[in-house]
């Protein structure tokens, strides 16, 4: 036994609990022992006990045998998961199993049934918060505004977002809105503190901005708006930071309201531009506005994000704020970035919120176009033909498969969704009844002429190959925003939906236009 | 893709592409439930990484229609990890081999 990788913590735990306790190495043999255990079992016959014979069990259950039981129900380090509950001379027993290192342990506890009683209070209690917190995590995403995620807002710009709470609920608040005169606002508010007072600040101030943001008014105005009404409900003591973003395409400009938040990042033709914040984080004693405005010409891309993107220490010990810009040059996506990003961080130890905007230039690129009619046959044969394209530019097998299978995806998507109009309700009871593959045949002689188009976009940036590859179809669209929320919280008992997250899963980015009818997929093909 | 028969087994050979695969791939399922004499029926996925949705979905409505025990036996780690992602590890039986 090597108790040099037991944390000295482990035995001031053990000798802290008032009940008789063990550690037990996964041979089983008693290892220590609190003083509470020691007065019932002196430490010498520990060593030489049987531990079947000494604590022999009800029910003629070993407790060897529960302990084997254990060892193959692994389970996480102190989680005081009750394993067995057994009557062990009048006594309660819990076993944890414990990964100790490589090593792998048994904390034994001995309890009364009082002391088991309250323990179940205490679980049932928890049990009862966790739900609890999960409802309100839902609540804040549905009160979230996120109409563009997902989305190309303009022709070849695609906007990202990143939402993950370190606590169940969040204090930061993100939302994208389109403003509906072509024009569009952003802004994510890291609230002071984490968890449900800190979620509170957030949500009550993002209301706000909704609110004022469907009138109509100015920029600068509805800032102003905003800040008078954060005065009414900070505390003496309490800030609020946030960054706001007002993006008018027709000017190629953008309006920047920065409240102490990190710095707005952008790419302008593969230069990385760092805009720092122009005004303190919002107090009751904030009275002024700066506002930037910023030109977007020849925009590749953009980010605003909370400080829990940036500032946490990476696996080797140093800041990731200095990997940032870098990572944020390296990415396409949204989802690229925040992979790199993964591969250098240990955990999170804030809420993390980000806004990304793509713009694809249309040069340097090779594009080719492919066609399918509206049937399951046509779709199979337009995908072989893709394949051997993409075979002829040099992809590998397994890119291959992939890309492959995401194009067949998403034009089974625009078959049955889109020319076919079929709704994911409509095809969860055709499916049920057996009566599916019928019913296509049936569609495929209505709406044989239909059409579904595929464009591959082939881009070379510096050392990167990427595809985009848009299908679009003649159906009448879907709620793009509404659809990607309830993806969040889809059972996993449907028998369909579940093309687009997979998508979601091999993909860099996935995209459709506002009306839902074309989709664009973002897929890095080669990186050097 | 390839497929095989063997008693209770389905083994699949090869990446599952398109709704014609997945329709090849349960026919020759549903022909190991037709004649089956009982014990447990396998699918065995020796290469996929990755399903078309419309085999997950057909997979699920057997699953909730037919009284045997069916397990989709995967080789392939990243297949797992997607099936995780999904949810479907229990649902569907999902093994690792």
């Amino acid at each position: 036994m090597n108790s040099a990788i037991l944390d000295a913590s482990i035995f001031e735990l053990i000798d802290s609990l008032d009940m008789p306790s063990f550690l037990l190495e996964s041979n089983l043999s008693p290892f220590y022992m609190n003083k509470k255990a020691c007065s019932f079992y002196s430490l010498s016959s520990a060593y030489d006990f049987n531990l079947d014979k000494l604590l022999a069990p009800h029910n003629n259950v070993s407790l060897t045998e529960l302990f084997k039981k254990a060892l193959v129900k692994p389970h996480v380090l102190f989680d005081a998961t009750v394993y067995k509950k057994d009557k062990i001379k009048d006594q309660v027993c819990i076993i944890t199993k414990m990964q100790l290192g490589d090593q792998i342990y048994f904390f034994l506890g001995l309890l009364d049934d009082d002391f088991f009683k309250s323990y179940k209070e205490l679980q049932s209690k928890r049990n009862y918060y966790e739900s609890e917190y999960q409802r309100a995590l839902l609540k804040q995403l549905k009160l979230l505004q996120d109409d563009l995620s997902h989305i190309e807002i303009e022709d070849n710009l695609f906007v990202d977002s990143f939402f993950l709470p370190l606590d169940t609920v969040s204090g930061d608040m993100y939302e994208t809105i389109d403003l509906g005169n072509g024009e569009y606002l952003f802004y994510i508010i890291d609230a002071m503190g984490k968890g449900m007072s800190a979620s509170f600040t957030a949500m009550q101030t993002s209301a706000c901005i909704k609110n004022s943001s469907s009138h109509n008014i100015g920029f600068r105005e509805l800032v102003e708006l905003f800040l008078d009404f954060a005065h009414t409900i900070l505390l003496d003591n309490e800030i609020l930071s946030i960054i706001l973003i007002h993006f008018i395409p027709i000017k190629e400009a953008i309006e920047v309201a920065n409240f102490g938040m990190p710095s707005l990042l952008m790419q302008q033709s593969q230069n990385i531009h760092n805009f720092h914040s122009t005004n303190p984080p919002i107090s009751q004693y904030t009275k002024t506005v700066n506002i930037d405005t910023i030109s977007t010409k020849g925009l590749d891309k953009l980010m605003l994000y909370s400080d829990g993107v940036n500032e946490l220490i990476t696996k080797s010990n140093e800041l990731y704020d200095d990997y940032l810009e870098d990572d944020f040059k390296r990415s396409n996506t949204l989802k690229e970035f925040f992979t790199y990003r993964a591969e250098k961080i240990v955990k999170n130890r804030d809420d993390v919120s980000a806004i990304y905007l793509r713009f694809f230039q249309d040069n340097n690129l090779i594009k080719q176009r492919f066609s399918a009619k509206s049937s399951t046959n046509e779709i199979g044969l337009c995908t072989k033909e893709i394949k051997q394209f993409l075979f002829k530019m040099g992809v590998k097998e397994d890119m291959l498969i992939e890309i492959s299978f995401l194009i067949n995806e998403l034009m089974m998507n625009s078959l049955e969704h889109g020319n076919y109009g079929i709704s994911s309700k409509q095809k969860e009871k055709l499916i049920s009844s057996k009566d599916y593959t019928a019913y296509l045949l049936q569609m495929e002689k209505e709406n044989i002429d239909k059409k579904i188009d595929v464009c591959i976009s082939q881009y070379f940036i510096e050392d990167t190959i990427l595809l985009k590859i848009t299908i679009s179809d003649e159906g009448e669209g879907f709620k793009v925003s509404k659809y990607f929320k309830n993806l969040e919280v889809m059972g996993n008992k449907n028998l369909n939906g579940r093309g687009v997250v997979m998508v979601k899963e091999f993909s860099d980015g996935i995209y459709y236009n506002k009306q839902g009818n074309i989709v664009t997929i973002v897929k890095t093909i080669y990186k050097g | 893709m390839e497929l095989s028969i063997n008693n209770n087994q389905v083994s699949v050979i090869g990446y599952v592409e398109g709704i014609e695969d997945s329709n090849s791939v349960m026919d020759a399922l549903n022909s190991v439930i037709e004649n089956n004499k009982g014990g447990v029926i396998s699918l065995i996925l020796e290469d996929a990484f990755v399903i078309p949705s419309s085999l997950i979905g057909l997979l699920l409505e057997t699953k909730e229609n037919y009284e045997h025990k069916i397990e989709i036996l995967a080789k392939n780690e990243k297949l797992i990890t997607l099936m995780k992602r999904l949810n479907l590890i229990d649902v569907l039986n999902i093994k690792k081999i």
